[in-house]
């Protein structure tokens, strides 16, 4: 669809694809929230007692608060995105001091026994604004890198120096007003990852990671991505065999490499060799935070993907009950409201980070079909919306609210059918949860309104 | 840059296409799953391990495990419950079925979790209700039968001491996630000391069930199974055999026992006397039983061995005695004339009996009271201030266990009474008390509280002459002694050499003119004893006596408590005699004395 062919008033600009498939995301959640309870046990999914009509409630306030946002000021998401961003991080400062306990992690304000609030959905919504606002500005235009404070170098020092050496490989010398340049942005990211990762919530922390991926579109170096590929790729392969046979295997490549492609050029000597002590001193790194630094639960969380019998009553037992339901599933399903696996509760979770089992269970292959090409559909079409903003805003939003998206797809789903560690996160739109539901509102209908007014962009 | 968007699209298709060749692979090309496609649920079924077996110390069994089969409910998966079908199965009155289920459902109103859980819906079904029901079991969906172990104490005996295990009541339920409805718990004595040892690890099984309430085979091959471990066998320090010729004297008498090895520490016989078969805290015995022991104005459920007490009487003196010589206001020599009381004032005296004037050994012996509260009196104003003093002698008597639990394993155990100066203080006010106003101590009398266990642990520190191990009633846990740090030294901090004296007032007690236990003697052994009389405010008098023996290496001493049974040698010292006879010598020479107090009826 171009972009003439949407006219008229503001209901003629708006993405109606993208709205539907929200709309179908969302009933399907609240129907199969309402599924996974056991028969006898089941209400009618309007009844706010039960988590079915908490959710159809949410869906409501959800849906007032996306037209809302579809009848507000566009300007007002960059102009308040700093006041915003404050309010984010002093609600996370907040929950640090009177925040609850509500399944293993102190994320949560408790209001009273309907209502509570998960601060970390809102910080993210405000992340994004915060981190599209300053990307909006593009290197070559951002003012010169100037005097900042120490405490901002030590906070993010690991950082300086990964950029600075990146900086340094690309072969035109270090310039230090790049590396500052994203250095600020890891700045906005790593506040409020900070103080999630101190509230116990493994899952809403490895989120922001996703707003990394975002800015590789905005000029950040790819060869950080290639190089995260890798080392996710050697840190796996390193619990497998023993590390220094995967070292071996390096060098043995490296110089495959360079008499291969490189030809052996002499200047490339320095920087290969560069590259292979930085990876095998990943490997060793790697494998010793691994046996070391990692908690034992979180150590089986991983080894798990290998072998779910590892630890059959633990980490594996979760995700071999919710690969057995969806397995259960087979091609049709057992059909709606006949999944009885998932509604007596073998996986747990089983409203919140595991409800693609139920979806699975119920609806088969064909069910899962479905909702991985809506997902596919919605965040492809996000990505190329994204791309034809006008305003750079709009676009570095766009970009960072389909990698958030793809983080939470990736992950969840991963889980469900033990292909990623089961860390926690819900499965946008879909998994239980009225903070979840509202953020992810949040994000993917502020990106429609300033899809919405991309017209009115002057070049 | 522009190209870069192309990276994102790739990212994402790539992780979808390889999500549904997953997902195909799953949930098309998998058998693996298809088993539980068709089956109803799984069920987690518990394992009970076998409650650990309680033997006495020369392997007699004291507890052990019979079998007994309970309709268990799942109440999450019955839809309508067909009461009157159910009770004409199983034979078992409408009534009851009708208010167990109700039990059921009140216990999933407090606690949802327990919707899920299995328990028990009617306990003790005959094996012909069983099988009737097992025929016909399809037609209650949630229902199945389930063997189960339950506790069976082959001698009706040293119920205080044994204590019992019963079902955990919802109290235990709200406290300890490891109880579910049904488990058993101990809830007293050693059942209850031993608790995590005897109940042993439950196991669990998974299983496929099916629509028609069917088990289909073990879960992912019982990969998620564990097998329970049973619970640890212990052996008790109890001597089954004197602890029924102990319960059989006390037949008709209100009172306590209490046997020790002083070596070990090792409690050999604990009764409490009125008693109750332990086998009535089982089962369906519990209904028959429990209200009528409760009621009982005697008071049969009450540990009376180790409850807080009565006074001590003059057994306290020989402690007094040896706390007196540790601090030096008296040595072996010192005679205090008596002249049949000590002079409190021109108004009061506490009277003694009429005897010559005594030596500290002789004052043992006769236990003369004049004796008792000049040594306490010295005592009490060696120091500066009469209230240090007495903190001093405090200390001292608790150093002998008084005032403690003495570090014993029974969980009822009491402390007894031992006033601190702070309890004076209360009393009379801060400065308005001395030596003179609690003279009483001295002779064990006054506000003073102690059982039979503290005053067979003096006789123990006597024996010992000078320390005590904490009495205790375990002594192995399958066949491997209890750590010794479980049960430690005690020390009085009185010279050794100072007991000698104890020894020798003692034997004189029961072996020489002007002795106060003679009845007590015998003629093969050597016994050492001391008598007393705890003063009773509501009604007769309570006998007290304590002994040990024999002369070398003492193997067993005893406290015993007669409750209205007058002066010590009346009935308490013969009951301990016999008691120490039968043990070391296995025999009973004297047939009348034995006869005598059999027939005695005290109630
Ligand atoms: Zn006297």
């Amino acid at each position: 669809m171009s972009t003439q062919d949407r006219r008229g008033g503001l209901l003629g600009q708006v993405d109606w694809v993208l709205i539907g498939i929200y709309l179908t995301l969302a009933l399907i959640g609240w129907m199969h929230v309402w599924s996974a309870v056991p028969n006898q046990e089941r209400v009618s999914p309007f009844d706010v007692s039960s988590e079915a009509g908490k959710q159809f409630a949410w869906l409501l306030i959800c849906l007032l608060v996306g037209a809302a946002l579809l009848l507000s000021d566009t300007n007002l998401f960059y102009a308040f995105r700093w006041p915003f961003f404050g309010i984010g991080v002093a609600l996370l400062l907040l929950v640090l001091v009177i925040g609850q306990e509500v399944g293993g992690n102190k994320s949560w304000i408790v209001l009273n026994s309907f209502i509570k609030i998960q601060p970390s959905e809102f910080a993210k919504y405000v992340t994004a604004l915060a981190l599209a606002g300053y990307l909006s500005t593009p290197l070559h235009l951002s003012p010169p890198a100037g005097r900042w404070p120490t405490l901002f170098w030590i906070f993010l020092a690991p950082i300086t120096l990964i950029l600075s050496i990146t900086d340094l490989l690309l072969g035109q010398g270090l310039q230090m007003k790049r590396v500052v340049y994203w250095l600020k942005a890891f700045a906005i990211i790593g506040i409020p990852a900070v103080l999630v990762l101190a509230e116990k919530d493994t899952g809403s922390t490895l989120v922001y990671a996703a707003f990394v991926l975002a800015m590789f579109r905005f000029g950040l170096y790819l060869l950080l991505l290639y190089l995260g590929i890798i080392l996710a790729f050697l840190f796996l392969t390193s619990l497998l065999i023993q590390p220094w046979i995967l070292i071996l295997g390096l060098v043995l490549v490296s110089i495959a490499i360079w008499l291969l492609i490189l030809e052996r050029s002499r200047k490339a000597i320095l920087p290969m060799g560069f590259f292979l002590v930085l990876l095998s001193g990943f490997t060793l790194g790697g494998r010793w935070v691994f046996d070391h630094v990692l908690m034992p639960h979180q150590r089986t969380r991983i080894m798990v993907l290998f072998n779910p019998d590892l630890d059959p009553k633990g980490s594996g037992w979760n995700v071999n009950n919710s690969k057995m339901a969806i397995g259960s599933g087979s091609w049709f399903g057992k059909g709606f409201l006949n999944g009885t696996l998932t509604q007596l509760k073998f996986v747990p979770k089983q409203h919140t980070d595991f409800i693609f089992s139920a979806i699975g269970e119920q609806w088969g292959l064909l069910g899962t079909t479905v909702v991985i090409l809506l997902f596919l559909t919605l965040m492809m079409r996000l990505i190329l919306r994204a791309e034809m903003q006008r305003s750079p805003f709009a676009k570095a939003f766009g970009y960072i609210v389909a990698c958030v998206l793809f983080f939470h797809f990736f992950m969840n789903i991963g889980t469900t059918i033990g292909l990623a560690p089961a860390v926690g996160v819900p499965l946008p739109f879909i998994s239980y949860g009225g903070s979840s539901l509202l953020g992810f509102t949040l994000l993917l209908f502020t990106f429609i309104k300033l899809d919405a007014h991309n017209l009115e962009v002057l070049r | 840059m522009e190209n870069r968007q192309r990276i994102y699209l790739v990212l994402i298709v790539l992780v979808g296409l390889i999500f549904w060749v997953r997902l195909f692979f799953l949930q098309g090309l998998d058998d693996r799953f298809k088993l539980a496609a068709d089956t109803y649920s799984i069920r987690r079924l518990v394992n009970q391990p076998l409650r650990g077996n309680i033997f006495d110390r020369k392997g007699r069994v004291l507890a052990t495990n019979d079998f007994a089969f309970d309709l268990m409910v799942i109440p999450l998966e019955t839809k309508e419950m067909d009461t009157l079908a159910l009770a004409a199965l199983t034979e078992v009155p409408i009534e009851e079925v009708r208010k167990a289920w109700e039990k059921v459902n009140k216990n999933i109103e407090k606690k949802r979790r327990f919707k899920k859980q299995p328990q028990p819906l009617i306990r003790d079904l005959s094996q012909k209700s069983i099988a009737a029901f097992q025929e016909k079991m399809y037609r209650f969906p949630g229902l199945y039968v389930e063997k189960r172990s339950v506790r069976r104490y082959p001698e009706p005996h040293a119920a205080h001491a044994l204590g019992y295990a019963r079902e955990a009541d919802a109290s235990v339920l709200e406290k300890d996630a490891y109880y579910q409805p049904g488990d058993y718990v101990g809830v007293a004595g050693i059942e209850r000391a031993y608790e995590t040892y005897l109940r042993g690890i439950k196991g669990v099984r998974k299983v496929y069930v099916d629509v028609r309430n069917n088990e289909k085979g073990s879960y992912m091959d019982g990969l998620y199974d564990t097998l329970p471990v049973p619970g640890a066998d212990l052996m008790s320090t109890l001597d089954i055999e004197l602890q029924k010729y102990a319960e059989l004297l006390m037949q008709g008498k209100r009172g306590a026992i209490v046997a020790i090895e002083p070596a070990t520490g090792e409690i050999l016989v604990l009764v409490s006397s009125p008693s109750y078969d332990p086998n009535w805290m089982v089962g369906r015995n519990l209904r028959q039983h429990y209200g009528a022991l409760i009621l009982d104005p005697a008071k049969p459920m009450l540990n009376r061995a180790v409850m807080d007490g009565y006074p001590p009487g003059s057994t306290f003196k020989v402690m007094n005695a040896m706390l007196g010589l540790q601090a030096g206001v008296i040595n072996p020599a010192t005679v205090v004339p008596c002249g049949g009381g000590f002079r409190l004032s021109a108004a009061h005296t506490v009277g003694c009996h009429g005897h010559p004037n005594a030596d500290l050994r002789f004052s043992i012996t006769t236990s003369c009271n004049a004796y008792y509260c000049h040594v306490f009196n010295e005592l009490t104003k060696t120091n500066s201030s009469p209230r240090q003093a007495y903190k001093d002698w405090y200390l001292g008597a608790q150093r002998f266990g008084f005032g403690t639990k003495l570090g014993t394993d029974i969980p009822e155990a009491k402390s007894g009474l031992l006033p601190s100066p702070e309890y004076y203080d209360r009393m009379h006010g801060l400065g308005k008390w001395r030596g003179l106003t609690i003279i009483s101590l001295g002779i064990g009398q006054g506000e003073l509280k102690a059982n039979a266990l503290h005053i067979a642990n003096l006789a123990a520190i006597i024996a010992n002459r000078g320390y005590f191990i904490s009495p205790h009633l375990g002594k192995a846990l399958n066949g491997k002694p209890m750590p010794d740090t479980l049960f430690k030294h005690n020390y009085t901090r009185v010279d050794t050499a100072h007991f000698q004296i104890a020894w020798e007032g003692m034997y004189g007690a029961v072996h020489k003119p002007g002795g106060t236990a003679k009845i007590a003697r015998l003629d093969s052994i050597a016994v050492y004893g001391k008598t007393g009389t705890a003063q009773n405010p509501h009604g007769k008098d309570h006998s007290v006596f304590m002994a040990f023996a024999p002369s070398k290496s003492p193997k067993i001493a005893i406290g015993v408590f007669v409750e209205n049974g007058g002066f010590g040698a009346t009935y308490a010292a013969p009951i301990a005699s016999l008691i120490i006879e039968k043990y070391l010598t296995d025999t009973i020479t004297r047939a009348g004395l034995e006869e005598r107090l059999l027939k005695t009826r005290l109630e």
